[in-house]
């Protein structure tokens, strides 16, 4: 698996930003699945997400540059990459994104049926 | 009984703390959070990476030459919840720089926007590039 991953992110590395792996949390409730994901620099616009078969790829652009000369650097322009395999418990139709603050928030509601329920007993 | 299978599976291994040694990460090596400095002529402009860090939550500072960014992180993230992924920045922070230059305290001014902190100074006129006429 991390084999083929690696593959898959040198080709796309024609681009001239390096890419980097976006910090993420993931969080579970009975309804849902929240995907958080830190993307600082790019706006709605920057960003794509896919959903092909059962991987989920995010994409995000972030080019942040300053006025002047940079004298001093701790980070540079860059794209956020990171891709997920969604199981088949997940809502795909019903999938939603937001990006607040450099945060991009994924909500991938569960199927009903994956969903915890309690059975009553009949008679 | 069910078992705590994770249903989102990454398929990238976790970030994990190699990268966050040996800088495949953003933060690689520097203290939370990342700051870039640019100097203009009559100006110097920083640059903070603050993802999920709401407006009134950061305090800028500037005292003798050292600008400090102060606030907490990722005040939304709900307690409670089980986490199958836990590595966005949360808690507090502070960080302090020196501006080599020689600006002014009344101008600074900053704004944030898309996870991204931009604190602008002016330069005091002694640390402006100068041309020296030759009589």
């Amino acid at each position: 698996m991390s084999k083929n991953t690696k593959e898959v992110t040198t080709m796309e590395n024609r681009q001239d930003l390096r890419y980097v792996t976006p910090a993420v949390d993931i969080r579970e409730s009975t309804e849902e699945y929240v995907l958080v994901a830190e993307i600082p620099g790019a706006g709605k616009e920057d960003v794509t997400i896919d959903l092909d078969k059962d991987e989920l790829k995010i994409e995000a652009r972030a080019e942040v540059r300053g006025n002047g000369d940079a004298v001093y650097t701790e980070f540079e322009p860059v794209v956020y990459l990171r891709k997920f395999r969604v199981g088949n418990d997940i809502e795909r139709d019903t999938i939603k994104a937001t990006i607040k603050n450099g945060m991009l928030v994924l909500n991938l509601p569960k199927a009903p049926e994956a969903r915890p329920r309690t059975i009553s007993i009949e008679s | 009984m069910f078992s705590n299978y994770n249903l989102i599976d990454d398929l990238f291994n976790m970030r994990t703390a190699f990268d966050r040694f040996f800088g495949d990460s953003l933060w690689g090596r520097t203290s939370y959070p990342p700051v870039n400095i640019y100097e203009g002529e009559d100006r110097i402009e920083l640059k903070a990476l603050l993802p999920g860090v709401n407006k009134d939550d950061v305090t800028i500072g500037f005292e003798n030459g050292v600008l400090t960014l102060q606030g907490k992180c990722n005040p939304d993230r709900t307690e409670g919840t089980q986490f199958l992924r836990e590595e966005c920045h949360s808690g507090e922070f502070r960080k302090a720089i020196r501006i080599n230059a020689a600006v002014k305290a009344d101008s600074i001014s900053a704004h944030l926007e898309d996870g991204v902190l931009t604190v602008t100074m002016s330069k005091q006129e002694e640390a402006k590039p100068r041309k020296i006429e030759v009589k």
